[in-house]
């Protein structure tokens, strides 16, 4: 019951800020600028993988860190309750990337683009789950001031493994997927879910064991 | 029900900035416990201990039976800090929403009537407020929450006199219960001359002394005098060819009738020890 508390809590907290709020928008801009269908899919991804260490950001500013010590709550709540509330924000970011794909789609005479928005949907997820893995333990460890740079690491990482892809020339890609559809979805979910799991278990033992000021 | 309301037993806290040994205390229920002591004492380790924000290294730390930190020993105890834990950005009429979930007795009624008691203006951001009055709304939380247990950590400091008597009214008040225990750390010992039923001094990271107030006050006294300063003071001060310090009540014949004996005052009690710690130490 806790985490459900805290969850409300943290989302009062860090969601209804113009900080928080405007990189939405930039979903928007994204979606309509870009021809390219599923981009706005992508920029959501992105905006929330920047976004993690926001409400980090804010326990500093708001002294919340020794709040959340004295508060009657384990520190498995403020994890998992945590972690829930970035999905809420990935799921309402992807919510409005989805809309704004659809509602160009229609503009511009088309369809939706179901084949592109459930590839990119999971490919979306699988960064995000990548980006809490790496985000979440070093920012319950040592904080936002000390570990903010770790928000560049999913892009890093990511732009590392193409760098040793093209290099070696490991695997060729002709831009068609040569998986089926369902099998990408479903990979792709599946290393979402388990970066988020990962990133939470790991943010427990870390901030299980940090001192609180 | 256990009979203290908290205690520590051979705390032992070694950081690279400070060193907490064998401190023991206990806080009986219906009993106001004064900590105090010079700066880098240990007292707000000591706190910080006794809510589970850090980890000793050896020994007990327990409030209400219950290990210290966990959710449920938490929920019975009222911390208030110098200032305000909460974001500065929020409004005072939010927090019983934000903060009033986790706790199962959380009294918003009680709140907004400490709030008004303190004139503490509910539309106001928590920024925006005084020190004082960032204090008294840190006191209402506290209280709100219907804790046993009331941790103060310099809640005075800065504060004028008036803004001294509210905070130790309310704390009498919620001494009314039987059931009830406070720990009180302040600078101010003047603030503890009516509340506190126990005294704990804390020098160089260690307790240099504790009992009940009374017992404190007469187990001490000060003497003063010219020339060369006797053998046998506690943390001896000499000032020209004046000198005093500290000594055994029980001692006060053993001086010559040239030497001034006076009653210690918590202050010089503190002053005192500190100084012998400091001689000790070098």
């Amino acid at each position: 019951m806790n985490t459900f508390a805290f969850l409300r809590f943290d989302l009062m907290s860090w969601l209804p800020r113009k900080q928080t709020l405007l990189p939405l928008a930039l979903i928007v801009v994204v979606g309509i600028a870009l021809p390219v269908p599923g981009m706005a899919i992508v920029a959501s991804a992105v905006v929330t993988s920047m976004m993690i260490s926001a409400p980090f950001l804010a326990d500093e500013r708001g002294r919340l860190d020794t709040l959340y010590g004295v508060l009657p709550l384990s520190r498995r709540s403020i994890v998992v309750g945590r972690a829930i509330a970035i999905l809420t924000y990935y799921l309402l970011a992807s919510a409005i990337a989805v809309v704004t794909t659809w509602a160009v789609a229609i503009a511009r005479g088309g369809t939706i683009p179901f084949e592109i928005a459930g590839i990119s949907l999971a490919v979306g997820f699988a960064f995000i789950g990548l980006a809490m893995s790496l985000q979440l333990p070093v920012l319950f460890r040592i904080g936002y001031s000390r570990g903010r740079l770790i928000a560049y690491a999913p892009a890093l990482v990511i732009a590392g493994v193409l760098w040793v892809n093209q290099t070696l020339g490991l695997i060729e890609f002709d831009g068609e997927f040569a998986a089926p559809l369902p099998l990408v979805v479903v990979a792709g979910f599946g290393i979402g879910a388990l970066g988020f799991a990962v990133g939470a278990i790991i943010a427990l033992r870390m901030y299980r064991t940090r001192e609180l000021r | 029900m256990t009979d203290y309301m908290a205690r520590l037993d051979g705390l032992h806290i070694r950081r690279p900035s400070f060193d907490i040994a064998d401190v023991s205390l206990t806080i009986p229920r219906g009993t106001v416990v004064g900590l105090v002591g010079p700066n880098g004492a240990g007292k707000t380790t000591v706190i910080r201990a006794l809510l589970g924000l850090i980890t000793p290294d050896a020994g007990v730390a327990e409030v209400i039976g219950l290990p210290a930190g966990t959710p449920a020993a938490l929920a019975r105890t009222g911390i208030v800090l110098d200032q305000p834990i909460v974001d500065p950005e929020w409004r005072v009429a939010s927090l019983g929403r934000r903060i009033g979930p986790f706790y199962s007795d959380w009294d918003e009624g009680r709140f907004v009537e400490l709030l008004s008691r303190f004139n503490v203006q509910r539309d106001r951001k928590v920024g925006d407020l005084s020190r004082g009055q960032g204090v008294k709304l840190t006191l209402a939380m506290a209280l709100a929450q219907r804790p046993e247990l009331l941790i103060l950590d310099e809640p005075s400091s800065g504060l004028d006199p008036a803004s001294r008597r509210e905070i130790s009214d309310v704390i009498r008040e919620f001494m009314v219960d039987p059931g009830h225990a406070t720990l009180f750390s302040t600078h101010i010992t003047t603030d503890l001359d009516d509340l506190a039923d126990d005294l704990v001094v804390m020098v160089g990271g260690r307790i240099a002394h504790q009992g009940a107030l009374p017992d404190v006050r007469d187990e001490f006294a000060v003497a003063r005098g010219s020339g060369t300063a006797p053998h046998g003071l506690i943390g001896a001060h000499t000032s020209g060819e004046q000198w005093s310090g500290l000594i055994r009540a029980a001692d006060t014949a053993v001086f010559e009738s040239d030497v001034v004996i006076d009653t210690a005052s918590v202050d010089d009690i503190i002053i005192h020890l500190s100084a012998e710690h400091e001689r000790s130490a070098a």
